[in-house]
């Protein structure tokens, strides 16, 4: 069963099939938002979110729309109005996470990996989230361009800038 | 080709999307020039380490949350086509179908212990006016009453303000306590109903304002707000009020949503279903 044949299944009242997508989808959802706040606490509480807007909006879903496409934008959109609304908050568990990441982060698991964390977190938000798409949560481009609403090539130029932008980063960091 | 033109193309080399041609023609270049394979390099290590990130799994209890949610949300859909059938206005606010959104109203518990001192106040006011004058007595009530009302209100109308959308969704939701809303109240809703920033909350002003829908301002306002509204749910979940409401002045701008092409097909097939049920009165 595709993504879109399960969703169209919700929408037509038979709830049970959102439990398909919910597997398929929780972990990604999960590393993306974490990629974000890194704040597993944080991160849950959003992805819950998407699978909560998911059922309670079901019938906005669009049939002939890519579900990949869909949820992220559900993702993105709960991700903006985290920052709408807690903007006081975010920049507390901020401040708060970056006394934490001084010391060891569990989640870190290598050096590597929190250096490419801190780079992405100096990244701008636009850059930084066409990253996470496209290198960490590896979605193709046409995919991310249907979730931004831009065009492809759009996209590609976009993502491009972000890698080289992120690789300058890095580099500083290791001279 | 020259450095830049290599440059260009290294990122699409590692990712090995180039036709084979170019690819060759990049591969030659770089093979000539440090510069470029040092950069070259440098993206190939970038990339190595974003696929070696682990994959952090995701907690426990979001599974548990979400089955639960799920198990409640199909009560709650079952529940939903029997409420189809209630009629317009039995006290309890309707839960929106289409939108598939069960409106869950807070208790407004805040506003209780706010007033509570004005209730304890109103009853010595009851006692101790017994034993003078019936008369004044009746006067105090009326008064006092009218002191719980208007703090209750004013509480609502500043929570209105507030900055989180759940704040505003409590707010609102204290309409359902009103026995009646004076203007001002109505038209804090209409307000919120058109204008909040979010959807959620103008949802919540919907079901709150269809409460009243017995006052004709109120009918014409969500009328109006259907020009307004851009969100499917937020549209759907005007056409069925106003079909509850038996609004027949809102055919037509239920026939304008049903032949706007733009909108998605769920929102003109409840608009035209909407102007049949109207039609039909």
């Amino acid at each position: 069963m595709t993504d879109e044949q399960a969703m169209y299944s919700v929408k037509s009242g038979d709830l049970d099939k959102a439990a398909i997508l919910f597997e398929r989808y929780k972990h990604r959802l999960f590393n993306f938002f974490l990629k974000f706040c890194g704040d597993e606490a944080q991160a849950q509480d959003m992805t819950q979110n998407t699978f909560y807007r998911m059922l309670k909006y079901r019938q906005s879903y669009n049939e002939t729309q890519l579900f990949k496409a869909w949820i992220y934008q559900i993702a993105r959109n709960i991700l903006k109005d985290s920052y709408k609304e807690n903007q006081v908050k975010l920049i507390d568990i901020k401040s708060a996470r970056q006394k934490h990441d001084t010391e060891t982060e569990p989640m870190m698991r290598n050096e590597r990996e929190q250096l490419l964390h801190n780079a992405l977190k100096k990244l701008p938000d636009d850059q930084r989230e066409i990253l996470i798409l496209s290198r960490f949560e590896e979605l193709k481009y046409e995919e991310i361009g249907e979730i931004l609403g831009i065009s492809v090539a759009n996209v590609k130029v976009k993502a491009h800038r972000a890698i080289q932008k992120l690789r300058e980063i890095v580099m500083s960091y290791e001279l | 080709m020259n450095c830049e033109e290599i440059k260009i193309h290294l990122i699409d080399l590692i990712d090995n999307t180039l036709p084979d041609d170019l690819r060759k023609e990049v591969e030659e270049g770089l093979a000539q020039c440090p510069d470029c394979q040092q950069e070259y390099e440098e993206l190939k290590m970038i990339f190595q380490n974003i696929q070696k990130q682990t994959l952090v799994p995701a907690p426990k209890a979001l599974d548990d949350n979400f089955y639960a949610f799920l198990e409640q949300e199909k009560v709650v859909s079952e529940d939903m086509n029997k409420d189809k059938e209630l009629s317009v206005r039995n006290g309890v606010p309707p839960t929106l179908t289409t939108a598939g959104v069960s409106v869950k109203f807070l208790k407004p518990y805040q506003v209780w212990a706010g007033i509570a001192a004005t209730v304890t106040l109103l009853i010595l006011a009851f006692f101790a006016g017994r034993q003078t004058l019936v008369n004044q007595t009746n006067k105090e009530i009326a008064l006092l009453k009218q002191e719980i009302t208007e703090t209750k209100n004013l509480v609502m109308l500043n929570m209105l303000k507030q900055e989180s959308a759940s704040e505003r969704i409590k707010a609102v939701g204290y309409a359902y306590d009103m026995e009646d809303a004076d203007k001002e109240m109505i038209d804090a809703l209409v307000n919120v109903m058109n204008y909040d920033k979010s959807t959620n909350v103008r949802l919540e002003a919907i079901s709150a304002l269809y409460y009243f829908g017995d006052k004709k301002e109120v009918r014409l306002a969500m009328t109006q707000s259907l020009r307004l509204q851009t969100e499917p749910n937020l549209q759907i979940a005007l056409i069925e009020m106003l079909v509850r409401l038996k609004e027949k002045g809102a055919m037509n701008e239920m026939e304008r949503l049903m032949d706007n092409k733009q909108l998605p097909e769920i929102v003109k097939f409840k608009a035209a279903e909407g102007v049949g049920e109207l039609y039909k009165l």
